[in-house]
């Protein structure tokens, strides 16, 4: 076999490798951005999480120092949804501001439980990174 | 106002000079006319001390609140500090570009400052590729990103800059990064050169070395300067998010990293010459991909991106830049068949092919990430978004693989090797990693692939101090020097090689931060009222003292901050000073964490709320090694310094 043959079929044996651990890491753990009403309307035994943006309502912030525990509402054109987190405040968390919440919707509950907050910034700024 | 009229004129004179500076460079390599190509030299630095004008009008404008300019009056106020003034000069989108024209420009005159030597043929076509970019530059401030744009009426105070951005990190970051974009820019534009004459031997890859290596090195640092930047000020406990921003940054380096690698096998085999012409190229596209994304609203990140037309001019760009050179490459195809021969697989030659492969295929899975929301949007509706454990899945084995392949690829030759000699090299390094990972099963570590990523980075570290060994003892013989003299011989003598493994050497310790960064990471989060105390990871901390809303910068600030004494056991080590503030510059609180770093970990505090009554809420991580980041940083610039250092002149 010539090395020119050997070097493509090694080549393309490091492509394919290389291509199904990406393939297998793109699987699984994502997250879909929802509606209000889609993550609401969510079968209850979904595994994964799931990303929603709305609004913080107006006065619906409120936190408990003793037990880092951080409720608010947030809402788009399909409705509106209490949310629980519990950690630090994120920065910049304010009424009318857009947040992004990661997480699952707890039916029982009636509130989706947060594990992840991204407050998109509100003034003008770009952050330039 | 007169200095923001002059500043636009001096923007619009830069564009006429780097237009003609094209034109003239073209037609004068084209028709063979050396004087249209001195005029384009001229013209090149007729754009370089320009855009120089053009920063130090803006800095004026900025250090003496010139509220009437917008650009002046979004980012600073009068309370603002000088320090952060001059962050402002690259806060917003108006201001970065003029900075990375202006790096652009500088870095472009200080090449045509001297005269051409080994370039003379290619000079020109290299000329033309950097006076029309920096024409690209200066039409899109022009038309779009006018830094010196004036408000209908003047305010009479500055909306300042945003509190996230005031940190000694981002006075920094941003001129570092687009230092490194623009250096990018000039062995794409010997690419160009290169094609266009068809001299596309490995000339134009050893003459442009230096400026390819500080490109490299200038994106590592600056990449790693914003991770320290986010570490500190976005108080999330992580320096690294696969935040798309991130991502826009670290796909140039990694085809940058592949394109470094590439080039020496053209320079010592004369093999992959289509390829290096097509790596330098794309490398120098994806550092203009970054601002495409982030300002086109293609995808969504948390940052809020003013959106702006200015994503689809690079667009063009970029289309326009690939479509010229996968053209020229066809045309040139025939040059383009290197004269080197292919050897074993078991070869260093492949190993350095496969080196490429897993770096453009890391590239291409971050691409491939920061689109999934867009591409995902587009063929099942739903838009889909990866989270960093999905990243860390293909990074982590891609990541190792190289980094073993450092350890490896020293120890085979040119052209071949036979199997049972690679054994018979390696197997010093394959005890020291055993030995290393039953150490680490053996004192408690769990996580396995923690202990694949250590075995792994001490059997490199094998390699480089062995090879580094030998080249010492060999000297020593020859010679009969002793020690030191001999090391610094040997680098002396071999620059390249020695800045190289240097370099290597800093990747294995910024590889050690990450795994204990990631492998260990702990955290608690408590309320305390003052005068009680917390236990974390072996330190007392001690909730001593607080500042509730002490107004600050003209009542444009209110300071929050807690005191706590760090103790560990009886022993007081520190005092630390987390703060919570508000600043009327933005709405809601902007955490600054408390940090204590040592060799082993990072007890890294947040103060995540404070009461006026003193009763704070905390979240306390302990983040081990996280300082071998920074100093594979500082040692990456080290082997970079040795590895471009000028070779004494001795007529080679």
């Amino acid at each position: 076999m010539s090395s020119t043959m050997k070097f493509i079929i090694g080549g393309v044996v490091v492509v394919a490798v290389i291509g199904i651990l990406i393939a297998t890491s793109f699987s699984g753990s994502t997250s879909d951005y929802l509606t209000i009403a889609e993550v609401i309307a969510l079968e209850p035994d979904q595994a994964r999480d799931s990303r929603v943006a709305g609004e913080i309502v107006p006065n619906s912030i409120e936190w408990s120092t003793r037990d880092l525990h951080l409720t608010f509402t947030i809402e788009d054109e399909t409705g509106t949804l209490p949310i629980s987190y519990h950690g630090p405040q994120p920065d910049m968390l304010v009424d009318a501001v857009e947040a992004v919440v990661v997480g699952k919707y707890d039916p029982a509950a009636q509130a989706f439980e947060a594990e992840e907050l991204l407050m998109k910034c509100p003034s003008k700024y770009e952050e330039e990174e | 106002m007169v200095l923001a009229d002059i500043g636009y004129g001096v923007l619009l004179l830069t564009l006429a000079a780097a237009a003609w500076a094209t034109v003239a460079a073209v037609f004068g390599a084209w028709k063979r006319r050396p004087e249209l190509v001195a005029s384009a030299r001229s013209a090149l630095l007729v754009t370089a001390g320009l855009s120089t004008l053009s920063a130090i009008l803006l800095l004026i404008l900025l250090f003496s609140h010139a509220f009437e300019v917008r650009y002046v009056y979004e980012h600073v106020a009068t309370f603002l500090k000088p320090a952060y003034v001059l962050a402002a000069f690259w806060a917003g989108l108006e201001g970065s570009q003029l900075l990375w024209l202006w790096m652009l420009a500088v870095f472009t005159g200080m090449l045509v400052w001297r005269k051409p030597t080994w370039d003379r043929e290619l000079r020109p076509w290299a000329m033309a590729a950097l006076a029309l970019t920096q024409a690209f530059f200066a039409f899109l401030l022009i038309m779009l990103t006018n830094p010196y744009e004036l408000l209908p009426s003047v305010p009479a105070e500055g909306v300042s800059l945003n509190p996230l951005l005031q940190n000694f990190w981002m006075i920094i970051h941003p001129p570092i990064i687009f230092a490194a974009y623009a250096l990018w820019t000039i062995p794409a534009a010997y690419a160009f050169a290169a094609l266009v004459t068809g001299r596309l031997d490995a000339g134009w890859l050893r003459g442009t070395r230096r400026w390819t290596l500080a490109a490299w090195a200038s994106l590592g640092i600056g990449i790693l300067v914003g991770a320290w930047w986010a570490y500190l000020e976005l108080g999330w406990g992580g320096y690294w998010g696969w935040d798309p921003v991130e991502n826009s940054s670290l796909i140039p380096f990694l085809v940058g990293t592949a394109f470094v690698h590439s080039a020496i096998i053209q320079d010592r085999r004369d093999m992959f010459r289509a390829w290096n012409v097509f790596l330098a190229t794309l490398t120098f596209v994806l550092t203009i991909f970054a601002t495409f994304v982030t300002r086109s609203g293609l995808i969504q990140s948390v940052h809020a991106f003013a959106q702006s037309p200015i994503g689809y001019y690079y667009l063009g760009y970029m289309l326009l830049v690939l479509a010229a050179t996968i053209g020229l490459m066809l045309a040139r195809r025939r040059d383009l068949q290197g004269e080197g021969q292919l050897g074993d697989l078991l070869s260093r030659e492949f190993i350095f092919l496969i080196t490429n492969l897993l770096l453009l295929g890391s590239a291409a899975a971050v691409l491939l990430g920061t689109l999934w929301p867009t591409f995902t949007e587009a063929v099942r509706g739903v838009a889909s978004s990866l989270g960093p454990e999905n990243y860390n899945r293909f990074m982590g084995p891609l990541g190792l693989l190289l980094v073993l392949l450092i350890g490896i690829c020293p120890l085979i030759d040119w052209r071949k090797i036979s199997s049972q000699q690679l054994l018979k090299s390696m197997w010093i390094q394959v005890v020291v990693a055993v030995i290393t990972a039953v150490l680490l099963i053996v004192f408690g570590v769990r996580e396995m692939w923690a202990v694949v990523s250590f075995a792994v980075t001490a059997f490199v570290a094998t390699t480089i101090v062995l090879q580094l060994a030998q080249g010492i003892m060999a000297r020593m013989r020859a010679a009969n020097e002793n020690v030191l003299k001999a090391t610094a011989q040997a680098v002396a003598n071999n620059r390249r090689r020695y800045g190289g493994q240097i370099i290597h050497f800093s990747i294995l310790l910024i590889v050690i931060g990450i795994t204990g960064s990631q492998a260990y990471q702990s955290e608690v989060q408590v309320a305390l009222a003052t005068g009680e105390t917390v236990d974390v990871g072996g330190y007392t901390l001690a909730y001593e003292d607080y500042t509730f809303q002490q107004v600050e910068e003209d009542g444009n600030k209110a300071l929050n901050e807690a005191v706590l004494d760090v103790y560990r056991g009886d022993r007081k080590v520190t005092t630390i000073r987390p703060q919570r503030n508000l600043h009327s510059s933005v709405q809601g609180a902007v955490t600054e964490v408390a940090l204590r770093s040592n060799l082993k970990e990072d007890l890294y505090v947040v103060l995540a709320s404070l009461e006026a009554d003193g009763l704070a809420a905390f979240q306390v991580l302990i983040n081990p090694m996280v300082i071998w980041l920074w100093i594979g940083g500082i040692v990456l610039i080290f082997g970079t310094l040795i590895a471009g250092w000028p070779p004494r002149k001795r007529g080679r």
